[in-house]
């Protein structure tokens, strides 16, 4: 019965470490132009 | 009544349990500074008064989180370094290795209007950040630096954000040494994108002829 339960929870721990996925989340980058913020001024560059 | 080694021995799992995981707890203290500069070509040097960046982040001290096993956040990392003077600083010596003429100022500093060739540049420490991904088998340390610029021209303002991103993958643990390589990489990478960026800006925003000022030229007739 101990054996089994060893098992069980060991089983259990596997399971879980390999269900277990890494997520690299990453911002969306800042937009690739310089944007015009004179004063007064028209569209962007 | 329970047995006193029964007891004795839970006591001990549990304590080693939560001391073998006490490196999760500990805060931990990163170095920042001495920035290697980034090496790249202009085609169009320019002359430039880079004003020191401003950290507009809440905590400058904090710039990362330690997880435990589970992913939990549990402590801190910390730096004691001026994280802003140090990118200013690797900002500058990127823009003098790539030929331009780079007129160092305090953020305060007040600076006159640029003459039509010449350029004000200045910024904004946005975050600076790091955080490990907890694996199966190991670790990854993730790092994110991001700096908005403003070029100020004779004519007009230009405003762009960049953001500099490293992933350091498959750590066994992770100790302070990869929170610090991670935020030194992702500094170094924000700085190359943003040289890049005015290199660029540089060769596309044509130098302006000045006309020759008409007080000068009535001078020149007085004199005749």
């Amino acid at each position: 019965m101990k054996r089994l339960l060893v098992l069980l929870a060991l089983a259990t721990g596997l399971g879980c470490a390999l269900y277990q996925t890494r997520h690299v989340t990453r911002k969306e980058p800042p937009p690739a132009a310089w944007e015009d913020v004179t004063p007064d001024a028209g569209s962007g560059w | 009544m329970p047995d006193c080694a029964a007891v004795l021995r839970s006591a001990f799992t549990l304590a080693l349990a939560f001391f073998s995981s006490g490196c999760a707890f500990m805060n931990q203290h990163v170095q920042l500074d001495g920035l290697e500069p980034v090496t790249l070509r202009s085609s169009a040097p320019r002359k430039v008064v880079v004003r020191e960046l401003v950290d507009a982040r809440v905590d400058p001290s904090r710039v990362g989180v330690v997880k435990n096993g589970w992913g939990n956040e549990t402590a801190l990392v910390l730096t004691e370094t001026d994280v802003s003077k140090a990118l200013s600083e690797a900002l500058c010596a990127s823009l003098e290795r790539a030929g331009w003429t780079v007129v160092r100022a305090q953020a305060s500093a007040a600076v006159e209007v640029p003459r039509a060739e010449d350029w004000v540049v200045s910024g904004w420490l946005r975050s600076l950040m790091s955080e490990p991904s907890i694996g199966t088998w190991a670790v990854d340390e993730l790092a994110e630096a991001e700096v908005t610029l403003e070029v100020r021209t004779a004519h007009r303002l230009l405003r762009r954000s960049f953001r500099g991103f490293e992933l350091l993958e498959n750590n066994l643990a992770c100790f302070s040494d990869c929170a610090q390589a991670a935020l030194k990489a992702a500094m170094t990478q924000v700085v190359q994108e943003a040289v890049q960026g005015l290199l660029e800006l540089s060769v596309r925003v044509p130098p302006v002829v000045l006309e020759p000022a008409p007080t000068l030229l009535w001078l020149e007739l007085e004199l005749d």
